[in-house]
């Protein structure tokens, strides 16, 4: 249990930095502004949504690890719930049938997007060449490993 | 696949909580062992087996395998 508490402390370190360059960026973003192209409210309200979403979901991330480092049940049951072998699996299930999905949706949408907008098609065929390397990267790695 | 974890855990007198905590799995975990729809992999079936001082074979039917 000592590893994963010492993991646990690592990740609190590592979403820490992250949470730092979350704010730090959006700050220099707004002091930047005026020297950037005008852009619509809905985006605005889109990005300041993204980063007080990613900044609350750090901080409920950061808080839940360190109240864990506190107790050792509480401890105990989140590595339970890490390593469970049925979670396990649910999330490699899920991940698949989540890639095929995704894949099917984006093909299909690259082919129609294709007799509308010549940039839209190449943004999509561009992702889903991107996901496709992804893909065949990951399977040969684990191939190779297991 | 069948077993006798239900079984063994109302003899020994434990709730699904204390079995999964001993083992190092989620309560939902032994749900669905107990349930048939889940099937433990080997280290698992070996914990469990080890739990109640028994053989995996005495806790897991295998009787209803497929054959290859």
């Amino acid at each position: 249990m000592e590893k994963f508490k010492a993991t646990i402390q690592l990740r609190i370190k590592l979403l820490a930095i992250v949470m730092g360059i979350t704010v730090l960026s959006n700050g220099i973003l707004q002091i930047m502004r005026h020297r950037l192209p005008v852009i619509p409210d809905f985006i605005f309200g889109f990005q300041t949504g993204v980063f007080i979403g990613m900044l609350v979901f750090l901080l409920y991330i950061i808080s839940k690890y360190a109240s864990c480092l506190k107790n050792a049940d509480a401890l105990k049951k989140l590595y339970i719930k890490e390593h469970d072998e049925r979670e396990q699996l649910i999330g490699y299930k899920t991940s698949v049938f989540t890639m095929v999905v995704m894949l099917i949706i984006l093909t299909l949408s690259t082919v129609i997007a294709g007799f509308f907008n010549i940039i839209v098609f190449i943004t999509l065929l561009s992702v889903v060449a991107l996901l496709l390397i992804v893909m065949l990267t990951t399977l040969t790695y684990y191939r190779r490993v297991l | 696949m069948k077993t006798r974890i239900q079984e063994l855990r109302k003899l020994h007198r434990i709730s699904q909580e204390e079995l999964g905590l001993a083992v190092g799995v989620t309560r939902q975990t032994i749900t669905s062992l107990e349930g048939e729809k889940y099937t433990a992999s080997l280290v698992l079936a070996y914990k469990i087996a080890q739990y109640f001082q028994l053989s995996i074979e005495e806790v897991f039917d295998f009787s209803q395998l497929e054959e290859m």
